[in-house]
């Protein structure tokens, strides 16, 4: 699943050096279709479960990448589907790189969150994966990098964060 | 996801385990189908509830809305499950909170 020290086997993904990741056995490098979000998820978790004891960070790494992937398969690609590529890195402490190829979506401005003090009742159903997300990422951040949605999450802050 | 359910006069208790996310969130929700009928109260059970995503708290959200004037607790859930449910502004529902 690794490429090569440009990066990942695809002519278009965003070089290594752009992401700040590197051929490295402390990073795992995924690009499959979006519609196997279950794949990619345990791919990525079975990786991250290897790098770290700390079960809260696994919990957390684990529901952020759920959250994206799912969220990418859904509704990502309008007519049909397309590449993710995600890469976890777990050099210095532990982050997740999450890209799609779809419309254009910056979860941090564009993502309607609930409003958590409403009764349940009269809450819509939705929008409580962005919310989440954010309470329990150290970071969240977003790049748009040619045709790439880049969304990376940092789970456990390294010396640098 | 594993589901057990009991009932005691007009109270249906769901005891889950397993993941609640998008694939568990479809079971739970064929597992609690129609479940409310005749009932006062529905207590789910999440003590081996070992994962949730927003895919479970919709089908959690989806239960309740289903279930007008029925009681619905959430009992034994976990350290970070629970907190999800919380930060999501499930509180009301934790019995244990």
């Amino acid at each position: 699943m690794c490429g090569s020290d440009e990066g990942i086997a695809s002519p278009d993904v965003p070089s290594r050096e752009v992401l700040g990741t590197t051929d490295s056995p402390d990073v795992l490098e995924v690009l499959m279709e979006a519609d196997r979000p279950q794949e990619i998820l345990e791919t990525l978790c079975q990786f991250a479960d290897g790098h770290t004891e700390d079960e809260k960070a696994r919990y957390v790494f684990r529901l952020i990448c759920d959250e994206f992937l799912e969220n990418i398969a859904s509704y990502a690609y309008t007519s049909g589907n397309g590449p993710v590529y995600a890469a976890a890195d777990a050099r210095d402490g532990l982050r997740v790189i999450l890209m799609d190829k779809g419309v254009p979506f910056n979860p941090l401005t564009d993502a309607k969150v609930p409003d958590v003090n409403l009764p349940l009742e009269e809450r819509e159903v939705g929008g409580c994966g962005i919310l989440i997300s954010r309470k329990f990422a150290k970071r969240l951040e977003y790049r748009r990098i040619g045709d790439w949605n880049v969304t990376i999450a940092v789970i456990i802050e390294g010396s640098e964060d | 996801m594993d589901f057990e359910t009991t009932v005691e006069g007009t109270t249906v208790t769901v005891k889950a385990s397993g993941k609640l996310d998008s694939i568990g969130a479809q079971e739970f929700s064929q597992a609690t189908d129609g479940l409310s009928k005749g009932m006062k109260s529905i207590v789910l059970d999440f003590e081996d509830v070992s994962y949730v995503s927003s895919a479970g708290l919709r089908s959690v959200l989806k239960l309740k809305m289903g279930s007008k004037g029925v009681d619905l607790r959430i009992v034994k859930a976990g350290g970070m499950t629970a907190e999800i449910f919380r930060t999501a502004g499930f509180g009301s529902l934790l019995k244990d909170a």
